[in-house]
């Protein structure tokens, strides 16, 4: 009944923000501009963390074990072989296999330019990536001098993908000694490096050759079908060394985006860059509607006069307010949207609109305003009527 | 307590008449005794009324007049529930106003009808809004509805000659035009009381004359009480009785 009635009167926010069109489009620019920079911030940073899990999400099997000290996939920490050959004592355990990870410079044959690459080791027989492309061919894996390039990894390395495509093989130098690309595969680049490679365990120690043949840096373990991950999980942690960790994929990804997100600046810079586009947003609004009060005084000096409230005044600017982050809405998430697609094409980071994120911006953007619809009306509030005539 | 004598009966019933003779056309709609009031506060206090003594009855014009300065709009603000007594007492509408709060000066406020010096309309709300929007603040006018509202509007803005001017906004009106925009709006819900500062200043000598006519009317036949502050001679013999404030008193003609 209240609000049939409230539907009667005349939408005054509406009127008033809608009676100076060129105005109001300034003004839903302002705060479009805002919530993009809110989008920008919130899509880039979960674009990075979410590229972060593309490796880890190819690993294959249930449980991982890693080194105590493991923080993320860029920096590997050697843990023995033997530990996870231990693995296999545990009942529902169905294999295990090691995942050996390097961080090696890559040279661009032509630019002879240097760029950082991961290198994954895989055992043929069992290999601890799924990737489909190598199920196609794994033979190619077992030449001494072969390695499987990313088609995602950054144009800098050099035309390697057009090249093995037309030849059937690329060849460069990794180490000081001679390599030969003569596959390529699609997984997505991480922030650890610029070039992802793949290779066969055997050829990552003639490339790594300091490290000891027991080392391996990420161990793979493989369930029986309907065991329990968390009872393995925990049954090996009561035995093994505390020197390793065994977690559950779920686990990993969320120690690598802690990692990005707490270890680094990202989390404080974009936490600051949406602090910045919400601010930005609050006082695009607050000056807009503060010279609204300031410029119509003595109109809602009448309205305090005729008998209206001081609530239904400083209503009409809250409207207004929440009218603007409103309005501003729908054109911000078209932008925003085109802006993911364009930051996902040129970064190949995994960036995508979810409808949690903008339906976040959406009651961040019109608390922000109703915030500053209140501040702006300060004067309202103190405002006599008697005091105008 | 009182002892129950057969002497009540007759007693309370010419109570009652003297009340529905009152109620009829006698009915005091401001009643003032002894107000006083002041700017500011301590030692730069300084006295704007002074031991003012003033009743307007149901269907009467008063017209106050002095010099600036003399207190007439604040005596107006006072009047129309703009400000709260200080001292004395001031009942408008039945309502004492000594020390009132906002919730009750606010209330007063739907009851009576201001027009001021300036018109002070919305100016993003045609010459048909401005008057709505003078109804909507009571909910007897929201309750009848948009269509009920806009009738009575255009009726209203037809009485003060705008007829043809519904859907202008104010910034297409002249100043006359705006000043009757403003006083339909306030004559539009027939206020109780309408209290007037000046209205007939931005008219031309006709349409003046066609406003005060209007007061009469409304006057006559809904018993509105109004106080009207001008200096404007036309208009004078439209009262019933001219009042004169100087320096914040009363002073008899």
């Amino acid at each position: 009944m209240k609000l049939l009635t409230a539907l009667r009167r005349t939408p005054l926010a509406w009127r008033q923000t809608s009676h100076r069109p060129m105005r109001l489009l300034a003004a839903i620019a302002g705060v479009s501009f805002a919530n993009v920079l809110v989008f920008f911030q919130l899509g880039l940073a979960s674009g990075l963390y979410a590229s972060q899990k593309r490796p880890l999400q190819r690993l294959n099997g249930e449980l991982v074990m890693v080194s105590r000290r493991y923080t993320n996939l860029g920096e590997p920490l050697n843990l023995p072989r033997s530990r996870l050959i231990q693995a296999l004592g545990v009942q529902g355990v169905k294999a295990v296999t090691p995942l050996y990870i390097g961080k090696t410079d890559w040279l661009n044959r032509d630019s002879r330019e240097k760029k950082q690459a991961l290198i994954f080791g895989l055992s043929p027989e069992n290999p601890a990536l799924r990737i489909p492309e190598l199920e196609v061919d794994r033979s190619k894996l077992l030449r001494p001098d072969g390695l499987f390039f990313d088609i995602l990894s950054k144009q800098a390395a050099g035309p390697v993908g057009q090249v093995v495509t037309r030849d059937g093989y690329y060849d460069t130098e990794l180490r000081g000694k001679r390599a030969v690309v003569n596959g390529l595969f699609t997984m997505g680049l991480t922030f650890a490096a610029d070039i992802n490679l793949l290779t066969s365990a055997s050829n990552f120690k003639t490339w790594f050759p300091d490290q000891s043949s027991d080392d391996i840096q990420l161990g793979v373990i493989q369930l029986e079908a309907g065991v329990s991950a968390q009872q393995v999980q925990s049954t090996l942690e009561s035995f093994l060394d505390p020197s390793v960790k065994v977690l559950t994929l779920k686990q990993l990804e969320e120690v690598e985006v802690d990692h990005w997100r707490n270890n680094t600046s990202f989390g404080l810079i974009f936490n600051l860059g949406v602090l910045v586009g919400l601010v930005v947003g609050a006082i695009i609004v607050y000056q807009i509607l503060y010279s609204d009060v300031s410029d119509h005084l003595p109109e809602y000096a009448t309205m305090k006069a005729m008998g209206y409230s001081d609530g239904f005044v400083v209503g009409i600017i809250v409207q207004e307010s929440v009218l603007l982050a409103a309005l501003a809405f729908a054109p911000s998430l078209l932008l925003s949207m085109g802006l993911y697609a364009l930051l996902a094409r040129s970064t190949s980071l995994l960036i995508a609109m979810t409808l949690q994120r903008a339906l976040a911006v959406f009651a961040l953007t019109l608390v922000m305003s109703a915030g500053s619809g209140w501040l702006a009306t300060g004067k309202l509030r103190r405002l006599d009527p008697a005091d105008i005539f | 307590m009182a002892p129950l004598t057969p002497a009540a009966g007759p007693s309370e019933g010419a109570n009652a008449d003297t009340i529905a003779d009152r109620d009829t056309n006698r009915e005091l709609r401001i009643e003032v005794q002894h107000l006083d009031h002041w700017f500011g506060a301590g030692e730069t206090a300084k006295q704007v009324l002074c031991d003012i003594n003033l009743t307007v009855q149901a269907g009467e014009i008063v017209i106050l007049t002095g010099p600036s300065g003399s207190g007439k709009t604040t005596l107006l603000t006072m009047l129309g529930g703009l400000r709260a007594a200080q001292s004395g007492s001031l009942k408008v509408l039945g309502e004492e106003l000594l020390d009132a709060d906002n919730t009750s000066l606010t209330r007063l406020r739907r009851q009576a009808g201001f027009i001021f010096q300036a018109h002070n309309l919305l100016p993003y709300l045609t010459a048909l809004e401005n008057v709505r929007f003078g109804l909507e603040v009571t909910p007897a006018w929201l309750e009848r509805g948009r269509a009920a509202m806009d009738d009575c509007a255009a009726a209203m803005l037809g009485q003060v000659g705008l007829a043809e001017r519904l859907d202008y906004y104010p910034e297409k009106l002249s100043g006359g035009q705006k000043q009757r925009v403003a006083i339909a709006r306030a004559l539009a819900p027939s206020p109780r009381l309408l209290l007037a500062d000046e209205p007939t200043a931005a008219l031309d000598k006709s349409s003046g004359r066609d406003v005060v006519a209007l007061f009469r009317q409304l006057a006559n036949d809904s018993g509105a009480a109004i106080v009207m502050v001008t200096h404007d001679n036309k208009i004078l013999d439209i009262a019933d009785r001219i009042i004169n404030l100087e320096a914040g008193q009363l002073v008899d003609n």
